[in-house]
């Protein structure tokens, strides 16, 4: 087996539990699940279709950094790659973040005899439009609308140039998309869907493995958060791929 | 030592990367006004500039910042390092050493009496704090007594957040910042020129008032160099 390598992009750290893949034991076998909210609460949906090769990649990662047990959570970022959180001795307290290869097909569960698919479509397979709800599982890698509304930024801890890369210690970066893209046109496109639903307060939202964006809006009843369909990344527009080192 | 002594940097002068605190409004930390070199102190009624002492040292630091760069913001470190923050549009972020500094900070009131930031009198934690509460490093002391410091500089691609615990526990240090927030297990400080360590606690009125902590041994801060001179990414 080859040793697990150090993911180059974002970390998706402290975002909540339904915002999140996991793998775990369903009915015996390792299954992929994803914690999904209903009105009666929380509840776990184990992946349609096998999803055994993701499976055996993440426990591959995992037992290679000496995690015995297996399972877990794992994130699927906008490029398809599959990103695992380990603990070990190296990072002590908080994870370092593994890269698990890309992920192939699409992840799709099943709720009440109910497709629940991570594209921007409704249960009927009509297209969703941009400040609708968001009924979807909702895992996805945070990004913020800057304060002002104007750019798009992500945090995650800096890593040094070597390879293999090493974690510097206590040191995070932050990253702007206009310093990435230096072309206002595009940022403005890029920035101009989020935008339309944060309002220049700005705030955090997701992109899913398909390049959906949504975002937590106050649900205006007293129950929480909603969810709400922003559109799609320009991938034109947006973030380049990390590295992905041999 | 009894006067501010300075003694400036060596030109190109060198970047500084280390703990450093952001400027809170445009009338926070040590700055220039008038020519001179003070802090702005709001007392109960009014806001009013106290300068530093006239002296050759102060002068020494004046004539060097107002030359370059017609006066701003300075940093004194409690290590005796002067740190710069560059003004130009290209340079949000970047700071510079400018030079060290030794002895007392002494400010004029508009009395015409003198808060001495090395002896600022017989304090004990718990005291109010009547001098400047905007200048000195900001840390966050947590529960032990040990002060971790946040600062940032920017990158090619945003910025990057160093986070770094720069005084380990400190049992006299905690016990201080517990008589003046009994109820805070930790909270923002400030490591003043000199050493002392101050704290805001906000009263019923909703002001926040200064409060005195403790002092710490600056010559215990050893190894700042490290963070002179590094090139960003």
């Amino acid at each position: 087996m080859t040793t697990p390598k150090i993911y180059r992009g974002v970390w998706p750290r402290n975002v909540s539990r339904l915002a999140k893949y996991a793998v775990r034991i369903v009915g015996g076998e390792w299954k992929i699940t994803v914690l999904y909210e209903v009105e009666a609460g929380l509840r776990y949906l184990a992946v349609e279709g096998d999803g055994t090769d993701i499976v055996e990649r993440i426990n591959a990662v995992k037992t290679g950094l000496g995690d015995r047990l297996g399972g877990g959570a794992f994130y699927v970022n906008e490029y398809r790659h599959v990103l695992v959180p380990v603990s070990s001795h190296s990072s002590g307290p908080s994870p370092h973040y593994y890269y698990a290869g890309r992920l192939q097909g699409d992840l799709s569960f099943e709720f009440e005899g109910q497709p629940l698919i991570t594209r921007p479509l409704h249960p009927n397979g009509t297209p969703l439009n941009a400040g609708e709800r968001w009924v979807g599982p909702r895992p996805g890698i945070p990004y913020v609308l800057a304060a002002g509304g104007d750019d798009i930024y992500y945090e995650t801890p800096a890593l040094t140039d070597e390879n293999p890369p090493r974690v510097r210690a206590l040191v995070t970066q932050r990253v702007k998309l206009s310093k990435v893209l230096h072309n206002p046109a595009l940022l403005g496109h890029a920035v101009r869907p989020i935008a339309n639903i944060r309002g220049h307060q700005g705030g955090r939202f997701y992109v899913n493995e398909h390049g959906v964006m949504f975002t937590p809006v106050d649900a205006g009843d007293g129950n929480g958060m909603d969810y709400v369909y922003c559109g799609q990344i320009d991938r034109s527009a947006w973030f380049p791929e990390p590295p992905i080192e041999d | 030592m009894t006067t501010f002594m300075y003694e400036p940097e060596r030109r190109p002068y060198p970047r500084w990367m280390g703990p450093f605190s952001p400027a809170r409004g445009t009338r926070s930390g040590f700055r220039f006004h008038r020519g001179r070199l003070g802090t702005w102190v709001q007392d109960e009624f009014k806001r009013s500039f106290w300068p530093v002492l006239d002296c050759r040292g102060t002068k020494l630091l004046t004539n060097l910042v107002r030359r370059e760069w017609g006066g701003g913001r300075i940093l004194l470190l409690p290590t005796g390092l002067v740190v710069k923050p560059l003004q130009g549009d290209d340079e949000v972020g970047r700071r510079v050493v400018i030079g060290r500094f030794r002895g007392p900070v002494v400010l004029q009131r508009p009395d015409g009496r003198t808060f001495n930031l090395n002896y600022p009198g017989d304090l004990q934690p718990g005291d109010p704090w009547t001098g400047p509460k905007t200048t000195g490093l900001e840390c966050a002391i947590q529960s032990d007594g040990s002060l971790v410091c946040k600062w940032y500089h920017p990158t090619r691609l945003g910025k990057e957040t160093i986070t770094e615990q720069l005084h380990g526990a400190d049992h006299t240090l905690a016990s201080g910042f517990r008589r003046v927030r009994p109820i805070d297990v930790g909270g923002r400080v400030r490591v003043t020129a000199n050493g002392h360590v101050i704290t805001n606690r906000q009263t019923w009125t909703e002001e926040w008032i200064a409060f005195y902590v403790g002092r710490i041994d600056p010559t215990s801060w050893t190894n700042w160099n490290r963070w002179t001179g590094r090139t960003s990414t």
